[in-house]
């Protein structure tokens, strides 16, 4: 009975175990929570005297302009830390702002392609992020960056891409929106969990690629959860 | 730095999982994120299995966020999250009358999959107290799962 109780309940599992794996593209670090656990004390890093080959090592046209993290994200000076255990310099390259999002960009001491977003009225909070894949981005398979948790399709595009799509687990577009100096940033919400994918298109409409995005918590097609959430 | 990120390729999935299984929606993608954080400041520290170690770390994390969601209550009861089973109604009856400490053991090895050993590193006790922890949950669950089976009220207005 004891045994049967325990599969019974391994069978009731709100989030099974056996969901296929989605590996993420990125690590992402939200300043307001990273301030909270990151306790050492931020190292102030001059420009360094590579900041005039950032655009080169960027691997993008937009080269964008030097600026201290601790401006990326005023007040969240903790990051700072964060940002170099992730072996990210002092400086980032700005490589601007549109429809009310800036992006910001480096690469880690690794080589890894890190950015970061602001929306300029805070509603929506800030990010970043760094890709870890082998090939990561600018590449072939990787020709745009976003957060893995699309809610709205916005993030630095590699050279040549001209607009980017957001695609459902069926291939349908949920969104779609122009690229504008390797940045796009579509005003458009695309509903939490719904985006599955995203597809990077040329100039003439050709699809450049598309690349899987991580699974995030999607609580649809559950069976009705009893109590849940529980107020007690 | 290779490290960590073989670590959070690896296990990324399952610490999401885990916090999907004991918080709200609006809490895990800062949850897993602190986590990794964690990870990557005490990699030194991480062990060769990495798994029940972080899930311990996210345990904490979810204690924390929980203890902060109280300050912000201000002296009113603090809403808590708790995942139930689903699809077996009397299951998840009776498993959410057991203490936490009960659940959670339970939350371990039935839907994490642990081992006791694994499940004692969470929990940070011992094999040996992580051992008679579980079976006396599963023994009290057995027990309130039998009760409520047992228990059938008449059909009320019948007549007979």
């Amino acid at each position: 009975m004891n045994k049967d109780v325990i599969a019974r309940l391994a069978a009731a599992n709100p989030v099974p175990t056996g969901e296929p794996l989605h590996l993420p593209e990125a690590i992402r670090l939200r300043p307001s929570r990273v301030a909270m656990v990151v306790a050492i004390a931020a190292i102030a890093i001059p420009a360094t005297a590579l900041a005039g080959k950032l655009g080169d090592l960027l691997g993008i046209s937009n080269s964008g302009t030097p600026v201290s993290v601790s401006s990326v994200l005023p007040g969240e000076t903790k990051l700072d830390a964060a940002l170099q255990e992730l072996k990210v310099s002092g400086t980032m390259q700005s490589l601007g702002t549109l429809n009310g999002v800036s992006f910001y960009a480096t690469r880690n001491a690794d080589g890894h392609f890190c950015f970061a977003m602001v929306r300029v009225d805070g509603q929506f909070g800030k990010g970043f992020g760094c890709d870890l894949n082998a090939d990561g981005f600018p590449s072939a398979k990787i020709q745009a960056l976003t957060f893995p948790d699309v809610m709205r399709l916005q993030g630095v595009a590699a050279d040549g891409v001209a607009s980017v799509q957001a695609l459902d687990a069926n291939g349908n577009v949920l969104d779609s929106t122009p690229v504008e100096n390797n940045l796009f940033a579509s005003t458009a919400a695309v509903p939490a969990g719904a985006a599955t994918a995203i597809r990077t298109l040329d100039a003439a409409g050709n699809a450049t690629a598309t690349q899987q995005l991580p699974k995030t918590a999607q609580p649809t097609n559950k069976p009705a959860k009893p109590g849940q959430p529980t107020n007690k | 730095m290779k490290r960590f990120e073989r670590i959070y390729a690896e296990h990324y999935e399952a610490v999401r999982a885990y916090v999907r299984r004991r918080a709200p929606d609006a809490v895990v993608d800062d949850a897993v994120a602190d986590t990794f954080l964690v990870c990557l400041r005490r990699i030194d520290q991480v062990p060769a299995e990495p798994l029940p170690w972080l899930y311990a770390v996210a345990r904490k994390t979810l204690a924390n966020e929980q203890r902060k969601r109280a300050r912000v209550a201000q002296g009113h009861e603090a809403p808590t999250y708790e995942p139930a089973p689903v699809g077996d109604g009397a299951l998840a009856a009776a498993f959410n009358a057991l203490n936490e400490r009960d659940r959670e053991v339970l939350r371990l090895v039935a839907w994490e999959g642990l081992s006791l050993a694994d499940a004692a590193t969470v929990l940070g006790c011992s094999a040996v107290a992580c051992r008679v922890r579980y079976h006396r949950a599963k023994t009290r669950l057995a027990s309130r799962l039998a009760a409520a089976v047992s228990f059938r009220p008449e059909p009320k207005g019948v007549t007979r």
